[in-house]
């Protein structure tokens, strides 16, 4: 829940904020550098957790096929749209 | 796609790290990892409020427009919860939680994982981000197959940004503008749909 008050109040300060374009260049670096250390941490504390170690690669299988059936449901799901959206096929 | 191989070489230079217990073991890393999350999304609301003419193109375009994310975000519940019901291990808030990464490997990996399922975490990071390199890599096959709105819909919140790349190349600019809008409204709901799932199922 913290989570989303603090997106909300990030997007409520970049959109009060807009003129002052460095903001943005601040919010990059912000995430950048936050995201690789979090990505750093995320396999840190997965490295450590043997269950987890063993476990690899039926975590990798299971990645696969998440990716997999997600990308195709949601493609199947579009497909009735291209009858609500006009048509431009060449 | 170099930056997404490049993440994911971070995260398993981490495993290492964990694996031969070069980190002192004093370090909270959990307690870092939260704040560091926190950081993390107000960064990212920042950069999405940047986003101009969101509200242009929604009256360009009407708002039959959102029906695009709300599909794409359906069909990657329903084929997730439809995996999920073959594993034993993987329950069904676990399922829904793969399936709402939508593509957004950091946030929802990450979101995951805080929420204390690293297992399920790790599996969302590598899922997402197969997502976009496949994307990357199949886009005018899945063009030829499906139609001009499927990479946008393999991509999911991707569009927006890594894979609109491709997506311009392939299609037109129309279409990038339509994959731009999904891009950022899959972005604002892949935080809103992990933290409905895990606080409340």
């Amino acid at each position: 829940m913290i989570v989303i008050g603090i997106f909300f109040l990030g997007v409520v300060l970049g959109t009060i904020c807009k003129k002052y374009h460095k903001i943005f260049s601040y919010s990059e670096i912000l995430t950048t550098v936050s995201l690789y250390l979090l990505l750093l941490f995320l396999g840190i504390s997965i490295g450590k957790n043997s269950d987890i170690v063993n476990n690899m690669t039926q975590i990798g299988l299971k990645g696969v096929l998440f990716a997999g059936v997600a990308s195709l449901g949601s493609i199947l799901f579009i497909l009735p749209l291209y009858y609500i959206f006009p048509k431009k096929e060449k | 796609m170099w930056n997404s191989l490049k993440l994911l070489l971070i995260f398993l230079a981490g495993i290492a790290i964990g694996i031969f217990q070069l980190i002192p073991s004093s370090i909270n890393i959990d307690k870092i990892s939260e704040y560091l999350l926190y950081l993390l999304v107000f960064g990212i609301g920042i950069t999405i409020s940047r986003s101009e003419g969101i509200l242009k193109i929604i009256k360009t375009y009407h708002l039959k427009l959102f029906l695009l994310p709300l599909m794409i975000t359906l069909g990657s519940l329903v084929g997730s919860l439809l995996l999920g019901l073959f594993y034993s291990d993987i329950s069904l808030k676990h399922s829904l939680g793969l399936g709402a990464g939508l593509g957004y490997y950091s946030l929802s990996s990450l979101m995951i994982s805080q929420y204390g399922f690293k297992e399920i975490g790790a599996i969302a990071l590598i899922s997402n981000i197969i997502r976009e390199i496949a994307t990357l890599i199949f886009a005018p096959i899945i063009i030829k197959c499906f139609g001009s709105f499927a990479p946008i819909a393999s991509a999911g919140a991707t569009s927006m940004d890594t894979t609109l790349a491709v997506i311009i190349k392939y299609t037109d600019k129309e279409n990038a503008i339509i994959s731009m809008f999904n891009g950022v409204t899959l972005s604002i709901l892949v935080p809103l749909l992990i933290t409905l799932i895990y606080q409340f199922l």
